[in-house]
């Protein structure tokens, strides 16, 4: 019976446990999340310059890193924050949409000088 | 000379047949998320597991009974249906995350969506479980498993800071991502201690005749194998660590994974990579659908045996055809191999103590294992990992669900 009662209440401090997650800390979530995306990205393309990994394969985690970013745009949308920290996540969010898409259209045209630009380009506006 | 040689095979073969789609997602994952700082994790399970797989062997050699049918004959029919319902839809789980895993590594190499391979994949499986006589696959899988010591070169040539590795064999609080973090930790437990590994172990040992004369070498090589074991998933966080942690990548997909040994191997690396996920599940898939079946077997009191022709253990046969069908239809509908896998191994960590508790029990009895009863020092350990693990996952699962 004390057990029972032991596991109810981790349960239940479980529970408070993640409700009370600040905005602040929401907002770190969704940028370590964007930014390990973006990072994924840029070894993909580091890699398939490289030759290190398949055509195939590149193109496929590009396209799941496509979606995963998507998903993360709706959740900021639905997520209770202020409108200036939204409106900043989604604009670095759209940032690292595009430079994917970029990246992934030039491993579709097996276009590795393209690749190479996209990805200094990515980097220079990582260092601004 | 005989012995020594069947002391060297048990040793290969466990280590071998260490690394699975559970421990190699949940190693990498840690490391990516929190370098080096997990790996106490793994050293806990592992030093759980050399336990518990010494035990099972030995209440094998001693009472010739494999541990579900002696957990049914000891506590009855109506108790042994708890842990069997469990390990039934515990074993499913694991046995479709397994079977994501080998898809995944089909899917590695050719560029064809993973839930397509599942149909082929189940029916390859299926068909050596049909053909092929227990000693085939144990050790035809575990030989081949012996591809994932690539991690451990791996690991080696990124020179890690060793003392670092060292220290963090000890537990530490976390510095951020608290919950993620005692999740990641209970699924790394769950992983190593996984119970459908102690059925199939105790009923290899019956398989394979085994007298009190093997308990020695059950020991040396449960404590030899799994260890090495146990650095080959060490090796796997190492290498995570080194190649995901300073970008900031967080694995949240295999994608991700399959990068991890390209800055050493390069290109064959990848290769590589994909060789060792498929044939480490192909064999997980293989002992958990026998797992199963021999569960269900002795629990039910079925004819059993891999070594006899299909149609003389036909409830055998068809218990090991459905877990096997279970499983691909999960993997079919296309549900993702990774969040399976982290859930099945923390629910795996949750559910510890209904299937460690009786057969800590059985392993005290004298009436099972004669004058080679548990001394107290493998009682505390095992008492204290699993009762860690289940507290954690009790704590940590809700938490992580919740908190997305």
């Amino acid at each position: 019976m004390r057990v029972k009662g032991c596991v109810h209440g981790a349960v239940l401090l479980s529970l408070a446990a993640c409700g009370g997650k600040s905005p602040a800390e929401r907002i770190a979530e969704h940028d370590l999340e964007r930014t390990s995306w973006e990072q994924t990205t840029q070894l993909v393309g580091e890699k398939w310059i490289a030759s290190q990994i398949p055509t195939a394969y590149a193109h496929r985690t590009l396209v799941t890193a496509l979606q995963e970013l998507a998903a993360q745009n709706r959740a900021i949308g639905s997520e209770s924050i202020d409108d200036s920290s939204r409106a900043r996540l989604q604009l670095v969010l759209a940032r690292s949409k595009k430079f994917t898409e970029r990246l992934d259209s030039a491993i579709a045209d097996d276009d590795s000088s393209a690749a190479v630009s996209v990805l200094e380009r990515a980097v220079r506006r990582g260092a601004k | 000379m005989k012995r020594l040689l069947e002391i060297s095979l048990g040793v290969v073969t466990s280590i071998g047949g260490f690394l699975e789609v559970g421990s190699l997602a949940t190693s990498a994952q840690a490391g990516a998320a929190f370098g080096f700082q997990l790996i106490w994790a793994i050293v806990l399970g592992t030093l759980c597991l050399i336990f518990l797989i010494e035990m099972s062997g030995r209440l094998a050699a001693v009472s010739k009974k494999t541990l579900a049918g002696a957990m049914r004959e000891r506590f009855g029919y109506p108790f042994f249906v708890i842990p069997l319902v469990a390990m039934t839809v515990l074993g499913v789980l694991v046995l479709a995350s397994e079977l994501g895993g080998l898809c995944l590594a089909l899917q590695l190499v050719t560029g064809v969506s993973f839930p397509w391979w599942a149909p082929i994949a189940l029916f390859g499986a299926w068909l050596l479980l049909w053909k092929a006589t227990f000693g085939v696959i144990e050790q035809g899988a575990s030989l081949l498993g012996l591809i994932t010591i690539v991690f451990a070169v791996a690991a080696w040539k990124l020179h890690p800071d060793w003392s670092a590795v060292a220290r963090h064999a000890l537990p530490s609080a976390p510095t951020h991502e608290k919950a993620r973090y005692w999740f990641i930790a209970v699924s790394i437990m769950g992983a190593s201690i996984a119970p459908y590994l102690l059925y199939f172990y105790s009923s290899g040992a019956v398989e394979d005749k085994w007298t009190e004369s093997d308990v020695p070498i059950n020991r040396v090589t449960a404590t030899i194998g799994m260890s090495f074991g146990g650095l080959l998933s060490i090796a796997v966080l190492i290498v995570s660590a080194l190649v995901f942690l300073p970008r900031g990548i967080r694995i949240d997909r295999f994608d991700q994974v399959a990068m991890m040994l390209t800055p050493v191997f390069g290109r064959t690396g990848f290769y590589l990579f994909a060789a060792a996920l498929g044939v480490a599940c192909f064999g997980a898939v293989l002992e958990v659908a026998l797992s199963m079946a021999y569960m269900m077997a002795q629990g039910f009191g079925w004819r059993w045996t891999e070594d006899a022709r299909p149609r003389d253990v036909a409830r055998f046969t068809l218990a090991y055809t459905a877990t096997l069908v279970a499983g691909g239809i999960i993997v079919m509908i296309g549900v993702d191999p990774l969040a399976l896998t982290i859930l099945s191994m923390a629910l795996t960590a949750a559910l510890l103590p209904i299937a460690i508790v009786p057969f800590l029990l059985l392993m005290n009895d004298p009436r099972y294992v004669g004058t080679h009863r548990n001394g107290w020092f493998g009682n505390i350990v095992v008492c204290g990992i699993v009762g860690i693990a289940f507290v954690i996952a009790i704590v940590s699962i809700p938490l992580e669900l919740l908190g997305g």
